[in-house]
């Protein structure tokens, strides 16, 4: 049974979109049901796999009972029961905030087909946490990109244009990785992920392998929107509905870092990458100009959603910098920030549709008003935002730490030193909207406080007891994590 | 000891108003009393994060002192405000009270951390609380100042203590405070000292220059709030911090060894002087007390940088003396601003026979500033010059007698003003509210009290030196 | 042999990969990038392939010995075969988009579209 896990918690999303797409229409009474069932069954399934590898540390599912390197195995170990668990944690908030956001902004006639799609990319999502087979992760990037292209087109005319640019980044940023694929396919006759990782030790100094390396690590930098290929992120996804944006913004981009840690860390090895290529310097730069631009970005704008997405564009920054350290803690950091960054964007972005949808609009003075006016939705943000600077004990501290550790250790001070102005930058980008409210000219007809729906209610503050709870956890994390990290780290 | 560390988590964060707060100051009281008759130096984990890395609890003399002070300042600062805010028609009771109570609770979490890292917590946990009663009045000059508060002192703590506090994990594993030090005596001379200034301007709190405007900006607040915060509170929490560094992590021994005294103790000197030239030149009387309080800051980290017994010994004594004294001045310029809205130095002619006993306790807190006998300054001043001679500082020495003539210079004129000079108009002033008077004269009081009481502390702060 | 057809293919990349990042025209980047995948295809087929070999299907039921010499790798087809519906998928999807580009802008020019897509708030 226990290694059945893997494959319910990929096939129950499926199967729940296949189910979606075919009563949709004939009962939309019961979809938003189905829906629910489905989303809750593949919680369970993912806590599920959590507590299997929490005493099996890994667990392998093959297809057909085929066996690797001839069959498609799903491959689950510690850290990818950890994103298993963060998109089904991260897609279930979301799911619950889309019962009422989506009425907003979709025509009900549309809302069969948008869950369809919906539960489509939660599987992709799930499915690249779990595969163990290369050529599995390119399939698995389209069907995510596929069915993401929709939903964010759904947005209405102008999210058409963007959308259009980002099909044709995604996939290019896809065929690259694809290309990078064939040359390793080339030379060592596997797509098998372990079996690579077997394999590729006897020709590290081959040609092929280093044009491998190359395309597969830009194509990837493309798909999660580091800086500079971050371009086309932001511009889709402020256009897009809230509510894809609640599972689109942190699972999207995260799940493509965690995709190269996979295939840097496991299929190259650590090893390779500092050793052989000796890339690391090239690499940190990247991290650590994603970092600076982003919040540049984040000082300059005054939307809440944009900012959101600059933040992201930086936070991508610390997880490649936190891998490509090579350092036990760095990477430990790296990947809990890649949960803990899933659920502080998701309870972001769900703020930020809950002020847009109550209230208006969601440039600063509009964020403002909902320390008046929206009491959970404050709540929420401000402990999010204790999370993004860094405040003990959120989860964000602790990430930044163990960053902040690996890059004094391996001596790229550049990279701690961005993180902090990071940091700083969050604290005075939070005190922007707070002052927005505390120095707020009161005048007699302020309005009073208005009641979030339960859709909204329940999800933030969820995603908010969770933050608090993930960080208090930390310690347990860490052990969790620490023993399924690539070999050869310091 | 773990119920009595419930009470300050609990307890100290009422939201009710005054009345609340009064209970609770006189729980935490009690509470820091009877940890002075048990207190045991146990550690005690709340939560862990990973080795090294948790938020615990212990209870040393030196916290004890300080929680002492913090918590019975306290009970009187609600006192005072409840006189002072009705006095002055402060709007938003409730929420003052309330960030008042957080900010004590979380001094109260930096006086009982047993790691750098609990420090930490409540040391941003308290910048974060403050921040909304420095802007409380909600208007411009507030917001300015508010600001200003927030940039020093995040930009401090996140710019430079915690890359200093993470760069110190990196070396040695754990962040526990151990008055051996636990930095590795290996360490290279430049790592000390850089990471030395990271801690000293990182803490941003105790005003070093030039990291100190955010002191004289924050005097925008109610006065309740820059008595006690800005006093004794906050800046405090700044210093203790310090000594925390540098007796706990960095350790006495390392100290003498690779003769870092030095760094500390200059930059302090240099603070010491200037802010009291400073203090010379300015003609708001909050404001002035503000640039003596960066001053006497730098004394008690001089104090505690000159790393002998008798300058350490001093330098602690004087955290005490100085809350007291100091927070009688503010007490005393807030009460001359309810009771006549004056709020300048050349405005007070005269006005100490209108109010004799407010000018009577501002001339004791300012012989206590000033160093001089009966008052307990004298004794915290006595040590630290004859720790600064023993260290083998004469320059220091020198610095503590220029300085401690200037706080004379600035402070004298004020009373001879307020009691000899003739007031220009006479108006009909009298001594109001009861509250706002009494507090003054009870720090005062204390202010003398502790002449005579010092051995006492002193011999806690004995045990720590030498334990 | 395979040079030649690894070359095709490396031409066929390159100009897709131009086509999409030059070409102004919304659908020839959607061309340039059938072009792109089209060189991946190949790309990949022509790693499968050998001299002589054929089609990998059995017809003669293993009588004598199959040998895999005979045969064109049948996993890089069957790549390529996932591959393609992708493609299609996605240049469906792509141009369903260029279709209501042009239904709400009247032109596929990505400079017209621009300095249509302007607006003061944002």
């Amino acid at each position: 049974m226990s290694s059945q896990w893997a494959f319910l918690a990929m096939g129950i999303p499926f199967f729940t979109a296949l189910i979606m797409g075919s009563v949709g229409y004939a009962a939309p009474r019961f979809m938003r049901w189905i829906g629910a069932t489905g989303i809750t069954l593949a919680v369970f399934a993912s806590i599920g796999l959590w507590s299997t590898v929490s005493t099996d540390e890994y667990v392998s599912y093959f297809f057909g009972g085929w066996l690797p390197p001839i069959g498609i195995a799903l491959e689950v170990d510690r850290i990818s029961a950890l994103m298993v668990l963060m998109v089904h944690g991260v897609a279930a908030l979301a799911y619950i905030f889309s019962l009422k956001a989506l009425p907003n902004e979709l025509p009900a006639s549309k809302h069969p087909v948008y869950y369809t799609l919906y539960f489509l990319l939660i599987s992709g999502f799930v499915a690249l946490a779990v595969t163990g087979d290369v050529f599995n992760v390119y399939v698995l990037f389209e069907v995510c990109a596929l069915s993401g292209y929709a939903l964010l087109a759904m947005g209405g005319k102008k999210a058409y244009v963007p959308t259009f640019n980002y099909v044709l980044m995604g996939s290019l940023g896809a065929c690259f990785y694809l290309i990078g694929v064939g040359y390793l396919f080339i030379k060592t006759g596997t797509l098998n992920m372990a079996h690579l990782a077997d394999v590729l030790p006897t020709v590290f100094f081959s040609r092929s392998i280093l044009t491998a390396f190359i395309l597969i690590t830009v194509g990837l930098f493309v798909k999660m929107a580091l800086f500079p290929f971050h371009g086309w992120m932001p511009n889709v996804y402020t256009k897009a509905p809230v509510s894809t944006l609640c599972l689109m913004a942190p699972l999207g981009t995260k799940i493509c870092v965690y995709v190269l840690l996979r295939v840097v860390g496991y299929v190259f090895s650590m090893e390779y990458m500092t050793n052989i290529l000796a890339v690391q310097p090239i690499m940190m730069t990247l991290a650590t100009l994603a970092i600076v631009v982003g919040t540049l970005y984040v000082v300059y704008h005054r939307h809440l959603t944009r900012i959101i997405m600059f933040i992201i564009v930086s936070e991508i920054g610390y997880m490649v910098g936190g891998i490509f350290l090579g350092q036990m803690d760095s990477v430990i950091g790296a990947v809990y920030h890649i949960a803990a960054d899933a659920l502080m964007t998701v309870t972001l972005v769900m703020v930020a549709g809950v002020v847009r949808h109550c209230l208006g609009g969601d440039a600063i003075a509009d964020v403002a008003m909902m320390f008046r006016r929206l009491p959970t939705t404050a709540i929420a943000f401000v402990i999010v935002c204790l999370s993004v600077i860094g405040v003990p004990p959120m989860p964000g501290f602790f990430s930044k730490f163990l960053l902040i550790k690996g890059a004094f250790m391996s001596g790229y001070y550049g990279f701690a030193v961005a993180l902090l102005i990071a940091s700083l930058t969050a604290v005075f980008l939070f005190f922007r909207f707070f002052e927005g409210y505390f120095y707020m000219k009161t005048d007699n007809t302020a309005p009073s406080v208005i009641q979030e729906p339960w859709a909204y209610r329940i999800p933030l503050v969820v995603a908010a007891i969770g933050l608090v709870g993930f960080g208090l956890s930390f310690s347990y994390w860490y052990g969790f994590i620490k023993l399924a990290l690539p070999l050869g780290l310091a | 000891m773990i119920g009595a560390m419930g009470i300050y988590v609990t307890r100290s964060k009422p939201n009710g108003p005054a009345i609340s707060s009064v209970v609770a100051a006189i729980a935490l009281v009690a509470s820091v009393i009877h940890l002075m008759a048990y207190g045991a130096r146990d550690v005690v984990d709340v939560v862990s994060f990973f080795p090294g890395i948790s938020v615990s609890f212990f209870c040393d003399p030196l916290s004890l002192i300080f929680a002492m002070v913090a918590s019975s300042l306290w009970g009187i600062t609600v006192l005072y405000s409840v006189g002072y805010l009705n006095g002055a028609h402060e709007k938003n009771q409730p929420r003052f009270f309330a960030c008042v109570a957080i900010a004590l609770g979380a001094t109260m979490g930096v006086a009982f951390s047993a790691n750098l890292l609990t420090l930490y917590i409540f040391y941003e946990m308290l910048s974060l609380s403050t921040y909304a009663l420095v802007g409380h009045h909600q208007n411009d000059e507030a917001r300015v100042g508010a600001r200003k508060y927030l940039i020093y002192l995040f930009g401090g703590s996140i710019g430079l203590a915690l890359p200093a506090m993470i760069a110190v994990y990196a070396l040695t594993g754990t962040l526990s405070f151990s008055y051996a030090g636990i930095l590795p005596e290996v360490t290279p001379f430049p790592v000390l000292v850089v990471l030395m200034i990271m801690f000293l301007y990182g803490f941003a709190k105790a005003g070093l220059m030039p990291f100190h405007a955010w002191l004289p900006g924050a005097m925008v607040a109610p006065t309740p709030v820059s008595s006690l915060l800005h006093a004794v509170a906050v800046v405090k929490v700044g210093v203790f911090s310090i000594v925390r560094v540098i007796t706990g992590i960095f350790g006495y021994d390392l100290i003498n060894q690779v003769n870092l005294s030095q760094v500390i103790v200059y930059i302090a000197a240099f603070t010491v002087i200037v802010a009291s030239l400073m203090a010379l030149y300015q003609d708001s009387l909050k404001r002035r007390l503000a640039f003596s309080t960066i001053g006497q800051l730098a004394y008690i980290i001089m104090g505690v940088g000159l790393a002998t017994p008798m300058a350490f010994v001093g330098g602690v004594l004087h955290i005490v003396m100085h809350a007291f004294g100091k927070i009688t001045l503010f007490f005393c310029a807030g009460a001359i601003y309810v009771a006549t809205k004056k709020k300048y130095v050349s405005q007070l002619d005269g006005i100490g026979r209108q109010m004799p006993w407010t000018m009577g306790a501002f001339f004791i807190g300012s012989l206590s500033v000033i160093g001089l006998p009966p008052t307990g300054g004298f004794i915290s001043k006595w040590f630290m010059v004859n720790g600064a001679l023993e260290a083998g500082f004469p320059v220091i020495f020198t610095v503590y007698l220029i300085s401690s003539f200037l706080n004379a210079c600035y402070f004298l004129p004020i009373v001879y003003r307020a009691f000899f000079k003739n007031p220009a108009t006479m108006d009909d002033v009298a001594e109001r509210p009861l509250l706002c008077v009494v507090p003054p004269v009870i720090t005062a009081a204390m202010s003398v009290v502790l002449f005579v009481g010092a051995p006492f502390i002193i011999r806690l702060i004995q045990g720590i030196y030498y334990g | 042999m395979t040079t030649l057809s690894y070359s095709v293919a490396i031409i066929l990349m390159t100009m897709g990969l131009w086509a999409m990042l030059s070409k102004k025209n919304l659908i020839k980047k959607l061309m340039g990038l059938a072009i792109f995948q089209t060189g991946i295809i190949l790309f990949f087929i022509s790693m499968g392939a050998k001299e002589g070999a054929t089609i990998p299907i059995l017809d003669h039921h293993g009588y004598g010995g199959i040998y895999s010499d005979d045969y064109a790798n049948p996993l890089t087809q069957i790549l390529m075969l996932t591959a393609i519906v992708v493609g299609v998928a996605t240049l469906g999807l792509g141009l369903a988009l260029a279709r209501k580009i042009y239904a709400h802008y009247g032109s596929f020019n990505e400079d017209d579209i621009l300095a249509n897509l302007r607006e003061p708030n944002e």
